[in-house]
C-alpha cells in the first residue's frame, strides 16, 4: 500500500499557502544540482573572436592568420562570433560582450600591461577591453596572444570575476619565417577549451607544443625561430581558475567512433566531462 | 660572488653573439631575412646581435633564452 495520500482539501491549502508566498520569500536561494542540469541540458560554447589588422607592417600582419586559422577550426565546433579587421572596435566588443555573451573570449593583436587592443574607426590600435571594462570578463574565459596584459590587466580582470585569464606576461615574438609555428603553440590553449578540456589542459598542451616545435627547430639549426619560441613558453601565463571549462566535452572523432556519430547512434556531445577524462594525457 | 656573476653573464653573452654571428652568416643567401617582432620590436638578426651588443633590455633577455636553450640542449645531450 502506498503511503497516505493527502485529501484534495489539504492539498489545496497547501497550494493556497505557496501562492501566498511574498515575492521576497520566492527570491529567496535554492539549492540547485547544477551536475544534474548540466547532465541534461549539454551547454553549447559561444566564442567571440577578435582579431583587428592594423596598416601594414604589423604584427596583425601574422595575427589576423593565426586568427583564422583558429577561426577555421573552432568554427565547426563551436558558435563564433569573429570581430576581424575593422569590427574590432571597442564598442563592437562591448556590444557582443553583453548580447552574444560568450564564454570564452579570443583574442590575437597587441596588447600592454593593462588593455588588449583592437582597431578604432580610423584603423588606429585602440584598448578594446582594459582595467576601466574588465568587469565585463565577468563569469568568462578569456585567452589572448598579445603582449603583457597577463602581468596587470589579467589579475586585474580575474579580480573582478573573470574565471580565467591567459596570456603572456611579457612581450609576444613571433618570426615572419615561422610564423604559424608560433600561432600553432599559442593557439592551444583555446582549441583545447574549445574541445572542452580545462584551462590547465589547454595551458599544458600549449607547453608541450612550444616544447615539441623548440626542439624541432633547434634540431634543424634553425636557432633564431628556436630562441623566440622559448621566450614565448617561458611568457606564457594562466592566470584564474585551472579547471574552468567553456564548452562541452566533445568526442575526439576517431574511428569507429566517427562512424556511430555519423550515424546518430551517440551524440558527439557529453557532458559532465569526467566520461572521457581516460583521454586526458594522450592529447596533452 | 658578484665578479663571477658577471663574468658568467659576459660569456652568456659572448656565446649568444657567436650563435646571432652564425645565424646571421647562415642567412647571408636570403634576399629577405626573417624578421623577430614583438610589440614595438622588429629585428632583423643583425638588429638583434646589435641589442645584445649594447646590453639593452631587450638584449638581456635574449641572451638568457641562447643560455637556457643551450642548458638544455648539455643536459639533454
Amino acid at each position: 500500500m502506498p503511503a497516505r495520500m493527502p485529501a484534495a482539501k489539504d492539498l489545496a491549502k497547501i497550494y493556497i499557502k505557496r501562492i501566498e508566498k511574498t515575492a521576497i520569500d520566492l527570491r529567496k536561494p535554492v539549492a540547485v544540482n547544477w551536475k544534474d542540469v548540466f547532465t541534461r541540458f549539454p551547454r553549447y560554447c559561444h566564442v567571440l573572436l577578435i582579431a583587428p589588422h592594423h596598416t601594414s607592417p604589423d604584427y596583425t600582419d601574422y595575427s589576423i592568420q593565426g586568427a583564422d586559422d583558429f577561426f577555421a577550426f573552432a568554427g565547426s565546433i563551436a558558435t563564433v562570433k569573429y570581430l576581424r579587421d575593422t569590427q574590432a572596435t571597442r564598442a563592437n566588443v562591448e556590444k557582443e560582450l553583453k548580447e552574444f555573451n560568450p564564454r570564452l573570449v579570443v583574442h590575437y593583436d597587441h596588447g600592454g600591461t593593462n588593455a588588449i587592443y583592437g582597431e578604432s574607426v580610423a584603423n588606429n590600435p585602440q584598448a578594446v577591453i582594459d582595467t576601466a571594462n574588465s568587469d565585463k570578463l565577468r563569469m568568462r574565459v578569456a585567452s589572448t596572444v598579445s603582449c603583457l596584459s597577463a602581468s596587470g590587466l589579467g589579475p586585474d580582470a580575474v579580480g573582478k570575476g573573470c574565471t580565467s585569464y591567459v596570456g603572456y606576461n611579457d612581450l609576444h615574438w613571433i618570426v615572419t619565417s615561422t610564423h604559424m609555428a608560433f600561432w600553432n603553440c599559442a593557439s592551444k590553449v583555446h582549441q583545447k577549451l574549445v574541445l572542452g578540456y580545462n584551462t590547465k589542459n589547454g595551458f599544458d598542451s600549449a607547453i608541450a607544443t612550444y616544447n615539441t616545435n623548440i626542439a624541432y627547430y633547434s634540431s634543424i639549426g634553425d636557432t633564431f625561430t628556436a630562441v623566440h619560441l622559448q621566450m614565448d613558453r617561458d611568457r606564457l601565463t594562466l592566470v584564474g581558475s585551472q579547471t574552468a571549462t567553456t564548452c562541452p566535452k566533445r568526442f575526439e572523432i576517431l574511428w569507429p567512433l566517427h562512424e556511430m556519430v555519423v550515424m546518430k547512434k551517440i551524440p558527439d556531445l557529453v557532458w559532465p566531462p569526467k566520461l572521457l577524462d581516460i583521454d586526458q594525457e594522450r592529447y596533452l | 660572488m658578484h665578479d663571477k656573476s658577471d663574468m658568467e653573464k659576459e660569456s652568456e653573452r659572448e656565446l649568444a653573439i657567436r650563435e646571432i654571428r652564425q645565424i646571421i652568416e647562415k642567412q647571408a643567401d636570403t634576399p629577405e631575412p626573417p624578421r623577430a617582432i614583438g610589440g614595438p620590436f622588429s629585428l632583423t638578426p643583425e638588429q638583434m646581435l646589435r641589442e645584445v651588443e649594447e646590453n639593452t633590455e631587450i638584449g638581456r633577455k635574449i641572451v638568457e633564452s641562447f643560455s637556457k636553450l643551450r642548458q638544455q640542449f648539455h643536459k639533454e645531450g
